[in-house]
C-alpha cells in the first residue's frame, strides 16, 4: 500500500471540514460534509486492511454507524452557529462514543460517561449557555451574535488540524502491524487473576459446583484451574472428598469489577489525588462565583444607589 | 482467523485510533477557530472524547483495564475544568457583557 494514500485521505477529509466550517451557503456546506466523509471512510477503510482484529459483522456495523454519527455531530457541533445546538449536538457525540465503548465492551465507562458527562457536565454547560445568552429569541439569523456566525481564520486552524492528523495517521500506520492483541489465554489470566483476589465472587461465578468445593486460595492456584474450553472458560474444581469437576464460568467478574479492582488496588494515590482536584476545583468555582456577586452588587449599588436592589436582582446567579 | 476475532471485535484497532485522532482533530480545530469562549470549551471536551476512544481501544487491545481506569481520572480533571472554566467564563461575561474570546485578547485590569 503506497504510504501517501492514508495523507490524501486526511487532507480530504480537511477540505471538506474547512467548506463546512467556512462557507455559509447550503450548497457549499453539503459538498463538504459529502467530502469529508468520503475521506474518513477511505481512512477507515484503509485502516482496516492493515493489522488484524475485524470482528464479526454486526460488530463492525455497529462501529461503522457510531463512527459516522460521532464525527457527524462533532462537525456539526463545531460549525454550528447556535451555541446551544452545539452543546446537543456534544451530547449526541457522547451517545456514539458510549456506543463505541459498548462496542469494545467498557459497559462501566460508558454508562459513566452517559451519566456524567451527557447528565452532569454537559447541563452546566447549558445552564451557562442560558445565563450568557444575550437574545433570547434567536429564530433569525440576524439576531445570532457576530462571533458565532463568523469563525476565526478557519484555514489555518483547519490546517493545523490537518497537520495534527497527519501526525497521528503517521504515528498509527505503521507501527499497528507490529502490535499483537491480547489472545484468550491472556484474557482468561486475567480472569483468574481477579477471581484469586475475590474470594466471594467464586462461588457465584461458577455454575454447577458442588457444595464442598474447595476453591483455589492463590493467584497460581486460580488460573490452574481455569481452562480455556471449546465455547468459553472451564473451572476444574476439586471437592473436598478429591474428586473433580469441569463447571463453567458463566458470572466472571465483569467489566465493572475490573475497573473497580484496578482502581483501588493499582492507583489508590491518583484516586485520592482526583479527590483532592474535584475539591480544589469546587472551592475555586465557589471563590470565583463570590467574588463576582460581589463586583455586581457594587456595580448595581453604584449605579442605582440602592443596596437592596443589587441581591434581588441577582439572587439566580448566586445560586450558581 | 476467529482467536484474532475474540482480540478486537468490531473495527481494527488502527480503525478506533482513526476515530479517535479524528474527534481530537475536529476539536482542535474548533477550539482555534470558534469565537464562542463556551464552544472554544466544548471542543476541549470534545478532544477528551476522543482520548477516551483511544484509551479504551487499547485497554481492549491489550485486555488491560488500567486504560480505563484513567478514563475516570479524564472524567476527573473534565468536570474539575467544566467547573473552574465555567466559573470563569460567566465571570467574564458580566464584565463585558459578551462570549466573544476577542474582547479579552488584552488581559490586564
Amino acid at each position: 500500500m503506497p504510504t501517501i494514500l492514508p495523507y490524501i485521505a486526511t487532507a480530504a477529509s480537511a477540505i471538506g471540514l474547512l467548506l463546512v466550517l467556512a462557507s455559509t451557503q447550503r450548497v457549499f456546506r453539503l459538498i463538504g460534509s459529502a467530502v469529508g466523509l468520503a475521506g474518513l471512510a477511505w481512512l477507515l477503510w484503509l485502516a482496516s486492511s492493515l493489522g488484524d482484529g475485524i470482528g464479526d459483522v454486526a460488530t463492525e456495523v455497529f462501529f461503522l454507524v457510531f463512527a459516522a454519527l460521532a464525527v457527524t455531530s462533532a462537525v456539526r457541533m463545531v460549525s454550528g452557529v447556535k451555541p446551544v445546538y452545539s452543546a446537543l449536538f456534544f451530547v449526541l457525540v457522547i451517545m456514539a462514543v458510549c456506543g463505541m465503548l459498548v462496542v469494545l465492551e467498557a459497559f462501566f465507562i460508558a454508562f459513566s460517561l452517559v451519566i456524567v458527562y451527557a447528565g452532569a457536565i454537559l447541563i452546566t454547560y447549558m445552564f451557562v449557555l442560558m445565563l450568557a445568552q444575550q437574545a433570547s429569541d434567536t429564530e433569525h439569523e440576524s439576531e445570532i451574535p457576530q462571533y458565532d456566525r463568523a469563525p476565526r481564520d478557519p484555514v489555518s486552524g483547519v490546517i493545523v488540524a490537518a497537520i495534527f492528523m497527519s501526525i497521528i495517521v503517521t504515528a498509527v500506520f505503521p507501527a499497528i502491524s507490529q502490535m499483537t492483541p491480547a489472545s484468550a489465554a491472556d484474557r482468561a489470566q486475567s480472569q483468574a487473576d481477579l477471581l484469586a483476589r475475590l474470594p466471594r465472587q467464586w462461588a457465584s461465578s461458577v455454575d454447577g459446583a458442588p457444595e464442598d468445593v474447595v476453591w483455589p486460595k492463590t493467584t497460581q492456584e486460580a488460573m490452574g484451574a481455569i481452562k480455556v474450553g471449546v465455547d468459553g472458560l472451564v473451572f476444574q474444581g476439586v471437592t473436598s472428598s478429591g474428586q473433580t469437576f469441569n463447571a463453567p464460568i458463566d458470572r466472571l467478574p465483569g467489566n465493572t469489577q475490573h475497573v473497580g479492582w484496578s482502581l483501588v488496588a493499582s492507583f489508590p494515590a491518583s484516586l485520592e489525588l482526583a479527590g483532592v482536584i474535584l475539591l480544589m476545583a469546587m472551592f475555586g468555582a465557589v471563590v470565583l462565583a463570590r467574588r463576582q456577586v460581589e463586583h455586581a452588587d457594587e456595580a448595581l449599588a453604584a449605579s442605582v444607589g440602592d443596596t437592596h436592589a443589587g441581591f434581588e436582582d441577582d439572587s439566580p446567579e448566586a445560586g450558581l | 482467523m476467529t482467536m484474532v476475532a475474540t482480540a478486537m471485535a468490531g473495527g481494527s484497532l488502527a480503525q478506533y485510533l482513526i476515530i479517535s485522532g479524528v474527534l481530537m482533530s475536529i476539536g482542535l480545530a474548533g477550539f482555534l477557530t470558534r469565537r464562542n469562549l463556551i464552544v472554544m470549551f466544548l471542543c476541549t471536551e470534545l478532544m477528551f472524547q476522543g482520548v477516551v476512544i483511544a484509551m479504551v481501544a487499547f485497554s481492549r487491545w491489550h485486555w488491560e483495564v488500567s486504560g480505563q481506569v484513567f478514563v475516570i481520572f479524564i472524567l476527573t480533571v473534565a468536570a474539575a475544568e467544566a467547573a473552574l472554566a465555567l466559573a470563569l467564563v460567566v465571570l467574564l461575561y458580566r464584565r463585558r457583557d459578551t462570549l466573544d474570546a476577542e474582547a479579552w485578547t488584552e488581559l490586564r485590569e
